[in-house]
């Protein structure tokens, strides 16, 4: 027995060298996660964002990919042709993530208990399985103010035009930072007023019936938000011609620059009706006010205030995606992205500390404080809730009366966009885009 | 060589298809600014074209700069992998050496002990692990060829239009030697399947031997 053992030794090595030949190259991989989304890197945000993801990567040992696109919605319709669409998208229209859902695109995510029931999305169709989940959300229906060029916050929508006019010609001054420009998706700034004042002005139920494509856009009510924008714009006098190239020509970042420090050509701008996340882009929003209402408005039942959120989806089967996404919709994931973005990132969810997460900055503090307010109805942007068709001819529309600001031209204006309207099938919209804040 | 890793896979693909959907919406933006201009809307049309523009030469060329960027860095870093460079060589070729003079002292033991002019099998396995050792240098047998490959790639990722000249396609020399480089030869599956049949030839070899040894032993 004893001579067979060096040979017996021999056979052992001789193996194991041939296996360790075989095995080279063959080791785990962990799936690479690709998201796709709207924030810029650069920018508050979108760096707000990129740590975020950096943390799930730290304490996972997954992989991100960050993709970044202002012109997200006309891309993911390319990766829906496509072989390589991303993991995840977050986009801002929550009509879109529908439509890929009702085409059979989207995997539904599993409802995780990680994630508060009131962030999934459901399509009116199919009420038991949500489509995508709410992972940000910001207060739109807002006018920011240079509190060295307006002395108190304006308090009724007669007040406000009032202001503008009291600005105007006042040496270096503008009143209204307004800048339309956004790249492919120029018009949205003035989208958000059109839709801002309709709530304001006409009330919930309007609103409603409007967003989801019941009421047409030649209506009185529709007419009438149009018209007080213009007559806003007017009273300012910024709807000569230099005002108007300033205004299509201008970027929306840039704009709210001017609120705090003179632009380019050295003037300031004394009021902005701009969203929550214009904290992320420049320094100087410090005051607000919540659109004020108007003298004829609704009754305060049905007085509501608009929202705007980023949905996300997936668009794949992998268990890391997944992961990814409901880290980012969990407690743990939203309260890591506000300690990243210093003010400039607002929760959907109502269960976060907002005493810590934003106790030192009090206008975070008050805007946190604003979205969880209970009982009030939040509505979502319109024209985020709208298909795609319809709040892509919104926005043209708005550039074209931005253009020749004439209320005679707007019949023809909104007619254009009604046809749209009528061109979309049903299927394509969404039912409800208010719905009364959970008590927090 | 791109499929070799990264360049060519799913995030290269997206970002190309990024440029792609933004192409799709600068075009529409021209369109805009020609029915604009048709409606004798000049100031919109000047801000449709600004926008155009805009988009152009900020995203559009941005994320083609940005996939050009990641085709020179992973070709420089493929170069100049620790795997491509001379010291890796010896992770193959000791245990080569070492496989092969073990298989040699076994055969010789087993050809004094048993009296036998050759175990078959064991000599099978021989030539297999020589087999082995020719895969596992393919890399170092063809980096001539890739590096030629890569760098004349990397010429072309990092070249920039002119006013009148874009960059230089690959032709189909380079197309085809960038195949070839790239080329596998189903390797990662031969060679896990070559050591298998090396191990059963072992073993195969071995058994005759100590099942003789134990008869013998009675």
């Amino acid at each position: 027995m004893r001579s067979a053992r060096p040979a017996a030794a021999a056979l052992s090595a001789v193996a194991l060298l041939a296996a360790a030949f075989g095995v080279t190259g063959c080791t785990a991989q962990t799936h690479t996660v690709t998201v796709l989304a709207s924030w810029d890197p650069d920018q508050a945000e979108g760096a707000a964002f990129t740590r975020t993801l950096a943390r799930f990567t730290r304490d996972t040992g997954i992989e991100v990919r960050y993709q970044d696109s202002r012109t997200i919605n006309a891309i993911v319709r390319v990766e829906e042709l496509g072989d390589s669409p991303p993991d995840i998208a977050i986009l801002a229209s929550a009509a879109e993530l529908a439509r890929y859902a009702a085409s059979g695109k989207l995997t539904l995510p599993d409802r995780d208990p990680a994630v508060d029931p009131s962030q999934w999305l459901y399509r009116a169709d199919d009420p038991d399985r949500p489509y995508g989940v709410v992972l940000k959300t910001d207060l739109k229906s807002m006018v920011w103010y240079a509190p060295d060029l307006v002395d108190d916050p304006p308090r009724t929508w007669t007040d406000l035009v009032e202001r503008g006019a009291a600005l105007r010609g006042r040496a270096a001054v503008t009143p209204w930072c307004l800048g339309l420009r956004s790249g492919a998706e120029s018009g949205w700034p003035g989208t958000d007023w059109i839709e801002d004042i309709l709530l304001r002005r006409s009330g919930v139920a309007t609103y409603r019936a409007w967003a989801r494509g019941d009421l047409p856009w030649t209506s009185p009510q529709v007419r009438a938000a149009w018209t007080a924008w213009g007559e806003l714009l007017d009273a300012a006098g910024m709807v000569d011609r230099a005002g108007v190239r300033s205004m299509l020509l201008t970027t929306w970042d840039g704009a709210g620059a001017a609120l705090s420090k003179p632009g380019p050509d050295g003037s300031r701008c004394a009021l902005e009706h701009q969203g929550s996340f214009a904290r992320a882009v420049s320094a100087g929003h410090t005051r607000y006010v919540v659109s004020p209402p108007f003298p004829d408005g609704p009754p305060r039942a049905d007085l509501g205030v608009e929202v705007g959120v980023d949905v996300a989806g997936l668009f794949s089967e992998s268990p890391e995606a997944r992961r990814l996404l409901t880290y980012l919709a969990s407690r743990e994931g939203q309260q890591t992205w506000i300690d990243n973005a210093h003010g400039a990132f607002f929760s959907p969810r109502a269960d976060l500390d907002r005493q810590r997460s934003y106790g030192t900055d009090p206008v975070a503090l008050s805007i946190a404080t604003e979205l969880a307010r209970p009982n009030v109805i939040r509505c979502l942007d319109a024209s985020d809730f709208m298909p795609q068709a319809v709040a892509g001819a919104f926005a043209s529309a708005v550039l074209d009366y931005i253009s020749q600001p004439d209320p005679a031209r707007l019949p023809e204006i909104l007619a254009q966009v009604d046809a749209v309207r009528q061109s979309v099938r049903r299927a394509e919209w969404l039912t409800d885009p208010c719905r009364v804040a959970r008590t927090s | 060589v791109l499929a070799d890793r990264n360049v060519g896979e799913v995030g290269d693909r997206q970002l190309l298809r990024v440029v792609q959907g933004l192409l799709i919406r600068y075009l529409g933006l021209i369109e805009q600014a020609h029915v604009s201009l048709s409606q004798g809307g000049v100031v919109l049309a000047g801000a449709y074209l600004s926008y155009a523009s805009e988009l152009l030469s900020g995203s559009i060329l941005g994320g083609l700069a940005e996939f050009r960027d990641v085709v020179a860095t992973e070709l420089t870093a493929q170069r100049h992998t620790w795997w491509r460079q001379p010291p890796s060589q010896l992770l193959w070729v000791v245990p080569l050496l070492v496989a092969l003079a073990l298989a040699w002292v076994s055969q010789s033991y087993l050809v004094a002990r048993f009296r036998r002019t050759l175990n078959w099998p064991l000599l099978g396995a021989t030539v297999g692990l020589l087999a082995l050792g020719a895969g596992a240098g393919v890399p170092t047998w063809t980096s001539g060829r890739f590096t030629s490959t890569t760098e004349a790639l990397q010429r072309i990722a990092t070249a920039r239009p002119t006013a009148t000249a874009l960059p230089q396609a690959p032709d189909a020399h380079l197309t085809a030697a960038a195949h070839a480089a790239a080329n596998s030869y189903l390797l990662e599956y031969l060679m896990p399947l070559l050591a298998v049949a090396v191990v059963a030839l072992v073993v195969a070899g071995f058994q005759q031997r100590l099942s003789e040894y134990r008869l013998r032993s009675r």
